[in-house]
Parts: structure tokens; sequence; C-alpha cells
């Protein structure tokens, strides 16, 4: 394609007539009596310089046949030497190559001194021949050519610089305005414009940049267009081609992944040729876990180097026609859960928005989700218990003072470090964004093991809520096992609903009295019976620890 | 007295595929008619496959017997629950041999009309009404937890729309080893027919309205789109499954 192109545009140039000039002058310059009129002028030049007694009339000029003066030279013995036919041939060729190859890639000034000057070193070359060494040079055939040729490629010229000129600057302003789409993100018509551009660097430079950055937002299948763009442009660019090679493997291997349909699909971590993915600002590094939103990563802000925990909310498991009522409820409550700040509450920094998926960047904190410590085999010691259930109803006190409940307290939300036996509440509101997104299945919304008897109900929830779910974390965290239990989630909810809890003695008899007071309170059925407050709560959990184990816990 | 039926299956306004699956045999004297629907589950995997699964077993198992002229109560109540076991038995066949359909299951409602009797087998929330021209009765009792929670009076009927597992099934096809549907024999007068559908009809159009919608309409045929429009004018956000029967 690129060839036929160059062949027509070199076939329907005025450079191809100064070439066939060229072998014109050449082939009838014998027969046309004009074209010797240089030469004859010269003569006459040289006639009056050698002898300047002579009367010679220069103006109006006496033009002599072809004949004639071929015989008037013969008579004087002026001969041109063999070599002069090859030497002949030899300035026309180089005169022709000149005005094709050289004079469009000079400045028009230079163009015209060093034609100038050419002409001016064939007519002195052949004066001073004549008349010092008697011998006849006739370059007016050269000279008449490289003089008509270049007049006809002045024609030329001209328009082609202004032409050129706008093709520069029409490569530039799209490369420019390339770049700024980038900048606002609009990948997509930053290459449509780009790839309209001619083939040259500064145009490739700005594909590999946008192939690089769909690499990195996992548009995979547009990253790798871009990329075969770049390799058929040009060959060996960078790393264009390892990297086409290591995304096309990629997909290959993994086309399921891409294109998420489930909850539990991921974002894939490609290997290391495939540069790693981004969500707004964030690089990620790995995957951490599965929540109820969808996959949480840890991954860190490179402009601060901040490590952070991603959670993410992936569109592709709900229905498009609640997606939108679902996006406006996730932004509200990651907005609410951001206005937290608390030294047991996981911090919210951010919330951003990709193609396919919302996602909520947070403090990634140290340690373990308590749900490791929830089973009869590792379980925290008595004392310890306390000390972190302590902890999450003062942070959940403060929560509840914004007026935010937070739904879900189980141990899977909590993160415990067992160092320093710090403690993170994570996921204020969460519960909330996708309470009603439910499934028939119910494998979005998890157990109903940790709810309220009033939650379970579907009637409106309070603070008193999250201290009933509390109770049921503390009592697991003693036990290892739940209040309730039951089959299926009819019977569970059942068994909430109506049942009393399993005796806490039952399973142990080293907890004290009151610790076991403080969780029979807080799983009262009753909202009115429980705690007052989680702050109430607190009150009365710091009594125990006091009295129990002799010591204040300083949060 | 003949028995006629007819039934539709729409996507509905919001779903990706149609997971409903209906089928009805009527024998050959214009007696017997047996109809199937089921409506599958199990997120993006597998839900079409289990209902149609569902559909073709019973059809398959039942539809011979239509021909005979006067079956047996409990012959036919015996070739119910073996039909709802071997559907059962081969959805779980299914699910344990491709992990991508391993979560799969469905609902599934059989009506067996004879004469004025009908014989209804259900297993989830699938529903059968019974219509007379004021007023459409459910027959069949869903299998969800927020019924479970109506019944041992945790709610009232009132507050299913606001409890947070309402949809999430007690029963269904394909989820567990053994299943059985609950089976009634119900009695028609000459002026009422059945209306089996899915639970995408109920969500999108509420039950009071139906008799006024479809004493507009002529025909079995235009009845059914009639409420099928309906559902769709209201943005069924499921899909929406009808098959209705009536003698006439």
């Amino acid at each position: 394609m690129l060839n036929v192109k160059w062949i027509c545009s070199a076939l329907f140039s005025l450079r191809l007539i100064v070439v066939v000039l060229a072998v014109a002058v050449l082939l009838v310059k014998t027969q046309f009596t004009y074209l010797q009129a240089v030469d004859q002028y010269i003569y006459l030049l040289a006639d009056g310089l050698s002898s300047p007694e002579k009367e010679i009339l220069f103006w109006p000029f006496q033009f002599q046949s072809h004949v004639v003066f071929n015989q008037q030279l013969t008579s004087l013995g002026l001969v041109s030497p063999d070599y002069f036919y090859w030497l002949e041939i030899l300035l026309i060729s180089l005169s022709a190559s000149f005005l094709v190859i050289i004079l469009p890639k000079l400045h028009i000034s230079t163009g015209a001194f060093l034609v100038f000057f050419i002409l001016l070193t064939l007519v002195i070359s052949q004066l001073f021949m004549l008349v010092f060494r008697q011998q006849w040079l006739p370059f007016g055939t050269s000279i008449e050519f490289l003089l008509l040729g270049y007049l006809v490629m002045m024609f030329w010229l001209n328009p082609n610089r202004k032409i050129k000129k706008l093709s520069n600057d029409l490569q530039c302003t799209k490369v420019r305005l390339a770049k700024l789409l980038v900048k606002q993100g609009q990948l997509e018509d930053a290459y449509k414009l780009l790839v309209t551009c001619l083939v040259e660097v500064d145009a490739v430079d700005a594909i590999y940049d946008i192939a690089l950055q769909q690499e990195r937002k996992r548009q995979y299948h547009q990253a790798i267009t871009s990329y075969k763009h770049i390799v058929a442009s040009m060959s060996r660019y960078k790393d264009a081609e390892e990297r086409l090679k290591a995304l096309e493997k990629f997909e290959r291997d993994d086309k399921s992944l891409l294109s998420t349909t489930e909850i539990s699909s991921t974002l894939v971590i490609p290997d290391q040729k495939v540069s790693k993915p981004i969500l707004g600002r964030y690089e990620i590094d790995r995957e951490l876990g599965r929540g109820a939103m969808g996959v949480v990563y840890l991954g860190h802000d490179p402009k601060i180097s901040r490590t952070v925990a991603i959670k993410t909310l992936n569109y592709s498991q709900f229905d498009e026609t609640l997606l939108d009522d679902l996006m406006s409820r996730f932004f509200r409550e990651a907005e609410a859960a951001g206005r937290l700040s608390h030294p047991s509450i996981v911090t919210v920094y951010d919330v951003g928005e990709e193609p396919d998926l919302a996602y909520i960047a947070m403090d990634y904190a140290e340690g373990k989700s308590l749900s490791a410590y929830a089973k009869p085999s590792s379980l925290l010691s008595i004392e310890n218990v306390h000390e972190v259930v302590l902890k999450v109803a003062e942070a959940l006190e403060y929560a509840h003072q914004q007026n935010i409940v937070h739904r879900d307290i189980k141990p899977g939300n909590i993160i415990y470090n067992p160092i320093n036996c710090a403690v993170k509440v994570t996921d204020f509101g969460i519960a909330k964004i996708v309470d009603d997104s439910k499934t028939k299945t119910g494998s979005v919304m998890g157990s109903p093991l940790y709810m309220s008897p009033e939650q379970l109900m579907g009637k409106k929830v309070f603070g008193s809520s999250d201290v009933y779910s509390l109770g049921v974390t503390f009592y697991q965290l003693l036990t290892g096992s739940t209040p309730f239990d039951g089959d299926s989630i009819a019977t569970l909810t059942y068994q909430i609903i109506n049942n009393k809890p399993k005796s806490i003695k039952s399973f142990r008899d080293d907890i004290p009295p009151s610790t076991i007071r403080i969780i029979n309170k807080s799983l009262q059925k009753d909202p009115v019976k429980r705690f007052t407050s989680a702050g109430a709560m607190a009150v009365a959990l710091r009594k125990v620890i006091e009295k129990e184990y002799g010591r204040e816990v300083v949060i | 007295m003949s028995l006629q039926v007819y039934g539709e299956s729409d996507i509905g306004f919001a779903r990706r595929c149609n997971e409903d699956a209906i089928a009805w045999y009527q024998a050959t004297n214009g007696h017997n008619t047996v109809a199937v629907l089921a409506d599958g589950i199990g997120g993006s995997k597998g839900g079409d496959v289990a209902s149609q699964k569902a559909v073709d077993v019973c059809i398959n198992i039942l539809s011979p017997l239509t021909e005979h002229e006067a079956l047996d109560i409990t012959e036919l109540i015996e070739a119910l629950n073996t039909s709802v076991t071997e559907a059962n038995r081969q959805i779980r066949v299914a699910r344990n041999s491709d992990n991508e359909l391993s979560r799969m299951g469905t609902t599934l409602l059989i009506v067996w009309m004879q004469g004025n009797q009908a014989f209804v087998a259900n297993i989830g929330d699938s529903r059968c009404y019974r219509l007379s021209s004021d007023a459409a009765r459910q027959v069949t009792r869903d299998d969800t937890v927020a019924q479970a929670m109506v019944d041992d009076g945790s709610i009232t009927e009132k507050e299913i729309s606001r409890v947070p597992f309402r949809n999430v099934l007690t029963k269904a096809l394909g989820t567990e080893p053994d299943v059985r549907a609950e089976i009634q024999q119900i009695f028609l007068k000459p002026s009422e027919s059945l209306l089996l559908c899915s639970d995408g009809l109920t969500g999108a159009v509420n039950s009071e309205s139906w008799p006024s919608i479809l004493a507009q309409q002529k025909t079995l045929k235009q009845q059914v789109e009639s409420l099928i429009d309906e559902s769709l004018n209201n943005k069924a956000d499921d899909n929406v499954s009808i098959i209705m029967m009536t003698r006439q």
C-alpha cells in the first residue's frame, strides 16, 4: 500500500519532468540549433576576451546555424576532446540528481546560490579552457539544462514547501491534542487521532504511551491493537513487540477472566512483562481476599508511597437497571465512612470508579481478621478478647454518634494485630450497599449469623443492632461457636428471631459471670433491653477488665 | 368442556438471559393436560440449564401418562414425585460434572389437569393462582425465607418486602440430594382458570390487578400476552413466564 503511494507521488511529480528533460536534452541536443545558443555566446565572449581590439557585437546576438558554427570551430582547430561526450552525460546526470534530490532539502536562498555558483563555475571553466588552453568544452547544454530544471523545480518547490509546513503543523497539533486527550483519560479518542498521523517518532511515542496506559487499566484488548499498530509502523520500537507478545499470550491463557461476569471474578495480576493494573491512581500489587462486594486488593499510591487496601465493587454481578441506584448508594456510604476518624476504625482515603467497577481505597491495616481467632482451636485469651471487644465497642460508639451504623459487625470485619493488640473495624456502611442487591441463592449477602433479629425482620436498624452483632462476635471469640446455628438460612433466621441462645457455660466454665451478663444483655431480642449504646457496653466491659484482670485498657 | 392451555416466557427488562423454562403437553383427546414451569437459580451460571432440564424431565415422564383415560390418584401422585426426584437427580449429576454449573438449581411448578380437577406440585417460589372474574388467589405456598418467617409469626405479610433474605429459597431443585414437592389437589369451578407464573410477573404486576387486565382480552393467547406486556411496561427486572389453563 505504502509502495503504491510512493510510486504514484514519484510518477506525478515535477521532479520526473526534470529527469525526463535531462534525458531529452542528452538525446536531442544535436538536432536543436537553439541549444547551442549559450555555447555560441560564450565563444563570442572568449573571442572578445582574447582579442580586445576586435569589435564584437554582443547585442543583438547574431545567432549562427549549427552547421556554420561547427565549421567555424573546426577551421579554428577547436574540437571537443573524446572524453567530453561522457563528461556531458555525467554533468547532466549530476545536475538532475542535484535538482531532484538535494535542492528540495535546501533552504530557498541556499539553493539559488548553489545553482548560481555551479552555473558560474561552468561558464568560467568553459571560457578559461577556450581562452588559455584552446580547448572546446561546450558546457552550454548542461548550463541550459540546469537553468531550465531549476525553474521547473521552483514551480514545484514553492507550493510543496507550504504543504510540508502545513502537514508538519498538523502533525504537531494532532500529537499535542492526543496527549491532552490522554491526560483526560480519553485513550480511545487519542488513539483514533494518532493513527491518522504520519508515521513519525512523536506519534508513535504517543501511541506507545496510550498502549501502556491501556495495559495498566486492564483494557488488554485495546492495548493489543495499539501495540500492533506500533509494531506495524515501526519495527523494533522500544519493547512494543515483547509487550504485544506477552499480552497476546496473557489474553489467550486467561480470556475468561478478562470478561468479568461473576462476583468472584478478579482482576488478574498479569506476569512481569505486562504492566501492573491500576485503579485510579493506585497500583495493584496483589489480591488480599474477597469480601461481600467483591475482591480486595493490596495496592499502593505511588505519589505518596502509601500502602492501601482497595475494596472493589464489581458491576457485573448486578443487573444494569439496579446499577445507578447502587452506585449512588455506594458513593454516599463511602463518603459517610470517609468522615470517620478513629484509631480503631480503618480510615477511608478515596473512592473511585472504573468502567467495570467502583472501589474504595482505605488504610491497609496490618494483622488478620478476627475470623482467624473464632474457631475453638485458635481462640485468643479471655483477657485479650475483652480488650478487643472493648475497642470495637468504643469505635462503634464513636461511629453511632456520627449517625453511622455499621450493620455488619462480625469477626471477618475486624482486623486484629497480635503484635500490639491493635484493632481496626472495617467496612462501615458497606452492608447497606449490598443489602438489597441479593440473589436468590443469597450468595451476595453472606450469612445472617451475626444479624440482629430486627435486621432480619427488615426493620430499621440503629446502633443497638451493632451492639447485638458485637455480642455475637464476643460470644464466638470466647467459645469458637455462634449462639445460633442452623443448616439453612430459614432455620437460622427462625432461631435468631425466636430462640434463646445456647448457654455460654455449656462451652467453657472459666468465663467471668459479669462477662456472661454483658453478652446476654447484648443478645437481647428486644433492642430496648440491650445496652442503651455501644458506649454503655464499653463501660461495662471496662469494669469487668478492671475487676477481673486488675488493669486499665488504654485506647 | 375442553381444556385450553397457552404460555409464554419473556426475558424481561433487565436480565441478560432467560433462566425460566416452560412447557406443556395435552393428550390427543384434549382431556388431560400437564404444564410445567421452572425458574432457574445460580447467578449467571447454569440457571437456564437447570430450569430447562427440570422441564424436559417432567414432560418426558408425565406426557405419556396423559393418554391414560382414568389415571388413579395415587398413580398420578407417584408419577409427580418420580418426575421431581428424577429432575433433581439429573440436575445434581450435571452440577457435579461441570464446575461452571456447580451452583445451579431451579424452582419447579407442575400442574396436572383432568376435568375439573388439578394437581399442583410445587418447589420454590414460582406460583400457581386460580383466577376468577374478580380475583386471583394463590394456590401454592412459596418456599422462601420470607414465607417461613410469615408462617412462624416473625413478620406479617406486609413486612415481606423489607426482609433482607426474602428471596432466598428454603427449597429448590438441585440444591439438596432429596427434595419433595408439596402436592395439592384442587377442584375448579366452571368459571375458574389456572395461571402459573415465575416471580418475574408477581414482582412487576400486582396480582390484584390481573382480573381487570385479563377481562379486556378475548383469547387465552391475548390474555397471556397482555400480562407480559404489562410486566414489561412496569420494567420487570426478572424473566417473566406465564402459562394459563382454562376449561371452555
